[in-house]
């Protein structure tokens, strides 16, 4: 692959990267627990366990962003415990990493993005721009990637093709070993199998590649070695042919949760007990009506443009679509926290689209926005006052023109009980920023249902969840749908669609693409919609 | 270190950094080749009204050990506390809101020229101030005249962030600018005192002033006032559906927009709420001191709270205490400029030093500093 | 103002435009340095302190000798640059709240040390001729501007006020990358500041930056964050210095509704007043450096 592999100690060398009892502590949070990594030399290795089992973790003290309290590091067999400070050193060590979250700077073009931190210079400081675009053309050609514009901004790429940005950034850097975090998060299932195909032709070129996911077909289809963490431990290494999905997620989820049904049962099961019976034919009364609904991104792009849609009361409509479809701008837009370009909103009804977000409440619409910590939840207030936003001029929630704090307190630690959320010490009164992403998570379900609204929007309710957490958040969904709520689901997780949803809208390419029912929910078929393969052939979604 | 020591040092922050704030002031002067422990001693003096030695006025108390308390001296302290706690009170709600008002000291202006043009009416002599106006009627109007005022002057500002995006900073700089060359010029033409010479207003009715509390000296009932505000001031921000629509803002914009709180006008509210006391300051600093509006009437009283409502947490008890001791420091320092030479300016090398140490939020070695994030949030 | 030449004097135009040309030289000079940190991502409101300190400094040391007052200026803004960087940087302090304490203790060590150390106020120095810096703050825009897009450190600076843990994970240091920023940034201001005292006014007075630190950041806002563009906003800004200083030294007399408009205090806010028409009208399209201010975790 590239020249700069540092020969001779690499020839005796066969593990590309060991790392040996790493412990990271964090407020709270025993991260990692003296955690082993060990990675064949030209292995495609998958690192896989629950949300918060420390895997990012253990990737990002691989990758120098993070320091470990203790731990040895060893790259090619040469112990860099001590050197491995930042990104620059791992990136000198033939290390390059793809996040998920610090990817490319949306400002900067694709080559400054490509060259940042490795610039060709002339003397006195000045970028080579014609020698940094050759040698990154040499990197195209080599992958043999298409469609690649050097000039134009990284913002103007799709996620897959940043992706690809990523890895040839990495690359241009010398990396022999690739690091990448949950890569295939937000892509569609074709452009997933395009970057597996894209990672193993860089393996038979001589690279190691790491990954990290938590979807156990990547484990079993491409990688050649996995390592299990659970709880920051690292508790299980298996040559991936000498295992099986079951051995892993029993693996992942420790002995005790094994009844919980696998992310692949989970498909199958979607007509088990878990799961209702769809109400749609017994209520055919609106809840939700919109439609020629069109409105900007924040960057005055088109978000989505012609989107009709109905939502029954009683039912639960997914919303599916690649990140940056749209679907998210469109919960905004119908909980009223983004304005409307044009269209119209009914619910039960009532013509909503010129309401604020307040007459939206009072009309029985609630909203779990996508980003908990910003647009949901006031992390340095307490649980009880985080309760109380939004009502904190309703009497019966203890508001009012002076607050009666003991009510307040009072209602918070009923549905603290209620709703299992776990303050830990403090109660209502500890700071909502202290809880787990969990917790966090169930008080912003407890609160939108606490007025009992009609219709329910909620964007990615369970993203960064383990599943006993999820399991929770959808029963709580449950019940409040057999008291007759609507909900509208968005979320990329497509085992989640499809456990919940009565039927499931896609979008591509910022508009509606089709709506799947229930006996349809397959992978095959939510993906072709996905990615724009298939047209609309299946009912639409307005009359 | 355990967490209690770390958060009992946490508590004695404010404590170590006026400590810091006045070494540096101490070695400053040292450095300046003047007589440092004389300038400090007679910075201590002129602050608290302490004095070792002879009695100085009739109204002297004599203390054991040969020392006396000044109540003149001690007064003068107690009326630069009095604007201090208004504008302290006035930058704090504007941060817990999420606003950064640097405009007080326009907002001050604007309150004092008000008061001073509504205090003049029902005036029967101009030269000795009598006036028709009952005092009941008159001074509740002549505080609301100077609070709309200044209220509204922040007002502005916040206007401008929430309808167009212009930083709070910014605008509230540049009406402090506008503030005090408007009244400079009403002060020379319009509502200029015609007998005088000087650029200032006409005198007040006496039925709008503060009468002071000891005699020759400025200490009137603003005071009282001021420890009214503290008290109003802390029942809204935490016992009141406004203050916690103003601390939600404040502490997570998005999260309060997205619940359906009505953001925009919660800082506007917030705002009008922060430039009324500063105005109110500059009610009073006429009412009870000047009688009329005069050129640079609000002194530096309005930065100054920057630095009281820093040290004070932004909690309204914080700002009394914190009021205290940076208008003694004032007070004392104009006292120390005229009896050793040592300019006055040193007191400002003292806010800024405590301001920084309030602000530090970590010290790379020492994890234990690492301080909870505070109100003090704002960005651009 | 500094003298105008002498065959432009007839012309009042032309004089309004050199004078805009030299009122705008500090400010131009000011908004470089806002430029620099905020693109690196730090918000820089103690430019006025920096200027302040320039000025004071130029005009003590460079009593009989300009360019030795212009290099100790020079090394005044330096550290407070430094001081900032260290500030918001290195104990994480809000960007905001360490300016603020910057322009206070610049001001208050500059009074103190003018009463100590420069009693006489009406003091003409010798100085450096203001054509000097006006040439700087005409090429510097040009230079900053290529530095930023074609130099590997503009690259990592504007990555750094960017996205700055993305630029971490591609190897920059943007601790680094913002130390050098604001430091520069503290350079120029001082020099904006040595050009007040040194340049213009040859002496020193204790409120002679007068808020040009604010305009100048009003400048860079109103340039969209670009070095070319901070210029011309500057530019915008100095043309009403100079049509107030213009107007107050012609014999209009403009009496409307009861106000005279051309007497010094009105004329004086008119630099105010347009900063803040300017803000209103344009910062709502104005789209600043992703990270700029923000506070990062460690």
């Amino acid at each position: 692959m590239t020249s700069s592999d540092p020969e001779s100690p690499a020839e005796q060398s066969i593990f590309a990267v060991r790392m040996e009892g790493i412990s990271k502590q964090y407020p709270g949070v025993l991260a990692n627990d003296r955690v082993d990594l060990k990675i064949l030399k030209g292995s495609m290795h998958a690192v896989i366990g629950e949300n918060g089992a420390g895997k990012s973790t253990l990737l990002g003290i691989l990758y120098g962003r993070t320091a470990a309290d203790s731990g040895k590091i060893y790259i090619n067999e040469i112990d860099l415990t001590r050197t491995l400070k930042s990104p620059a050193d791992a990136i000198h060590a033939g290390i390059g990493m793809v996040s998920q979250h610090y990817s490319l700077i949306p400002a900067l073009s694709v080559l400054e993005n490509c060259i940042l931190g490795a610039e060709p210079t002339v003397p006195g400081g000045w970028i080579d721009y014609r020698r940094a675009a050759q040698a990154i053309d040499l990197q195209i050609n080599l992958l043999g990637l298409k469609n690649i514009d050097l000039k134009a901004p990284a913002s103007s790429l799709s996620i897959a093709s940043q992706q690809k940005v990523e890895i040839l950034k990495a690359l241009y850097r010398g990396a022999s070993i690739l690091l990448l975090d949950e890569p295939t998060a937000t892509l569609a299932p074709a452009e997933s199998k395009g970057l597996f195909e894209l990672m193993q032709q860089l393996v038979t070129q001589g690279a190691t590649v790491v990954y990290i996911t938590h979807k156990l077909t990547e484990v079993m289809d491409y990688s050649t070695a996995v390592t299990v963490l659970r709880n920051g431990k690292s508790v299980a290494e298996f040559v991936t042919g000498q295992t099986s999905r079951e051995v892993l997620l029993a693996k992942m989820m420790g002995h005790t949760e094994l009844d919980l049904p696998s992310t692949q049962e989970k498909q199958s099961a979607s007509t088990s007990a878990l799961t209702r019976m769809p109400r749609t034919e017994s209520s055919n009364k609106p809840c939700l009506q919109a439609a020629g609904l069109s409105a900007a991104t924040d960057k005055k792009t088109t978000a989505f443009e012609d989107v009709n849609l109905e939502v029954q009361a009683g039912e639960i409509v997914g919303i599916a679509g690649v990140e940056g479809s749209g679907q998210r701008e469109l919960a905004e837009v119908l909980a009223g926290v983004r304005r409307a370009r044009n269209g119209v909103i009914k619910i039960d009804g009532k013509d909503v689209s010129r309401n604020t977000i307040q007459q939206r409440i009072e009309n029985g619409v609630s909203y779990i926005p996508e980003d908990r910590n910003r647009s949901g939840l006031i992390p340095t207030l307490t649980v009880a006052e985080n309760f109380l936003l939004g009502s904190q001029r309703d009497r019966s929630c203890g508001g009012g023109i002076f607050l009666n704090k003991k009510k307040i307190t009072q209602i918070a630690e009923s549905i603290i009980t209620a709703a299992d959320i776990r303050t830990g010490v403090g109660g209502a009164d500890r700071k909502a920023g202290l809880l787990s992403g969990g917790n966090q998570q169930k008080l912003l379900a407890a609160r939108a249902l606490k007025k009992r609204p009609k219709l329910l929007i909620a964007c990615q309710p369970t993203r960064g969840l383990d599943t006993a957490a999820a399991k929770s958040i959808y029963r709580r969904l449950r019940e409040a749908v057999e008291m007759g709520l609507s909900v509208l689901l968005i979320s990329s997780d497509l085992d989640e669609l499809f456990e919940i949803s009565d039927r499931i809208i896609v979008m591509f390419n910022h508009r509606i693409a089709g709506e799947i029912s229930k006996d349809q929910f397959q992978l095959d078929t939510i993906g072709a919609l996905m990615t724009g393969v298939s047209g609309a052939p299946l009912n639409e979604a307005s009359k | 270190m355990n967490t209690s020591t770390s958060a009992l040092l946490l508590r004695l922050r404010p404590i170590f950094s006026v400590l810091i704030g006045l070494s540096i002031a101490g070695i400053a002067m040292a450095l300046s080749g003047y007589h440092a422990m004389e300038a400090l001693s007679s910075l201590g003096s002129a602050s608290t009204g302490l004095y070792t030695g002879v009695l100085r006025g009739s109204n002297d108390i004599n203390l054991p050990g040969g020392a006396h308390l000044s109540m003149f001296v001690l007064a003068q302290s107690l009326s630069r506390i009095t604007p201090l706690i208004f504008t302290g009170l006035s930058v704090a709600i504007g941060l817990r809101a999420g606003l950064f008002n640097i405009g007080c000291q326009g907002q001050m202006t604007v309150g004092a020229l008000a008061a001073a043009v509504i205090g003049q009416l029902g005036i029967t002599n101009s030269s000795t101030g009598q006036g028709s106006l009952p005092v009941w009627i008159h001074i509740p109007i002549t505080l609301a005249a100077a609070a709309a005022a200044g209220g509204c002057w922040a007002g502005f500002a916040a206007w401008f962030k929430t309808k167009r995006g212009v930083h709070e900073v910014l605008s509230t700089i540049m009406l402090n600018y506008i503030a005090a060359n408007i009244v400079i010029y009403l002060l020379t033409h319009n509502l200029k005192d015609p007998v005088s010479m000087a650029a200032q207003t006409r005198l007040m009715a006496s039925s709008a002033w503060f009468t002071p509390l000891v005699p020759g000296a400025n200490f009137s009932i603003g005071l009282f006032l001021a420890l009214a505000g503290v008290a109003l001031i802390a029942i809204i921000m935490n016992r009141t559906a406004l203050g916690y629509e103003i601390r939600a803002v404040g502490q997570g914009t998005e999260a309060a927009r997205t619940a359906g709180l009505p953001v925009a006008r919660t800082m506007i509210t917030a705002m009008f709420i922060s430039g009324s006391l500063s105005g109110i300051a500059g009610a009073v600093e006429v009412m009870a001191i000047h009688h009329r509006c005069v050129q640079g009437v609000a002194g530096t009283y309005g930065f100054d709270g920057i630095a009281v409502a820093l040290l004070g947490g932004l909690q309204a008890g914080g700002v009394l205490f914190s009021a205290l001791f940076f208008g003694a420091l004032s007070n004392g320092a104009s006292y120390m400029q005229m009896q050793t030479d040592v300019p006055d300016s040193i007191a400002v090398i003292v806010q800024s030093v405590v301001i920084i140490c309030i602000g530090i939020r970590y010290i790379p070695p020492v994890k234990f500093w690492n301080m909870r994030r505070s109100d003090a949030r704002s960005s651009i | 103002m500094p003298a105008v030449p002498s065959d432009a004097n007839h012309f009042w135009l032309s004089a309004l435009l050199w004078a805009t040309l030299y009122s705008a030289a500090p400010l131009i000079l000011a908004a470089m340095g806002g430029v620099l940190s905020e693109r690196s991502g730090v918000v820089n409101i103690a430019l006025e302190g920096m200027i302040i300190a320039g000025a004071f400094t130029g005009a003590w040391i460079g009593a009989s000798n300009g360019a030795a007052g212009l290099a100790a200026a020079l090394a005044v803004g330096l550290l407070l640059g430094f001081l900032h960087a260290m500030l918001t940087q290195t104990t994480k302090m809000d960007h905001v709240v360490s300016g603020l304490a910057i322009n206070l203790f610049a001001a208050g060590a500059t009074r103190f040390l003018a009463i100590r150390y420069f009693p006489v106020q009406g003091i003409r120095l010798t100085g450096i001729s203001p054509s000097f810096f006006l040439l700087a703050a005409l090429i510097l825009p040009i230079i900053i501007h290529l530095v930023l897009k074609y130099s590997k450190f503009g690259l990592r600076l504007r990555a750094s006020g960017e996205y700055p843990e993305s630029a971490r994970m591609a190897g920059v240091s943007v601790l680094r990358s913002r130390y050098i920023a604001v430091t520069l940034s503290g350079i120029c201001a001082a020099a904006a500041g040595a050009y007040l005292s040194l340049g213009d006014a040859r002496t020193f007075t204790s409120n002679m930056s007068a808020g040009k630190g604010y305009i100048a950041l009003a400048a860079v806002i109103f340039g969209k964050w670009h070095p070319l563009g901070a210029m011309l906003g500057a530019l915008f800004f100095g043309f009403f210095y100079a049509l107030q200083t213009q107007l107050q030294i012609s014999a209009v007399h403009l009496v409307w509704m009861g106000i005279e408009w051309n007497s010094p205090a009105i004329l004086d806010s008119l630099p105010y007043l347009m900063t803040i028409a300017a803000l209103i009208s344009v910062v709502g399209r104005a789209v600043p450096p992703a990270s700029l201010g923000a506070e990062e975790g460690l």
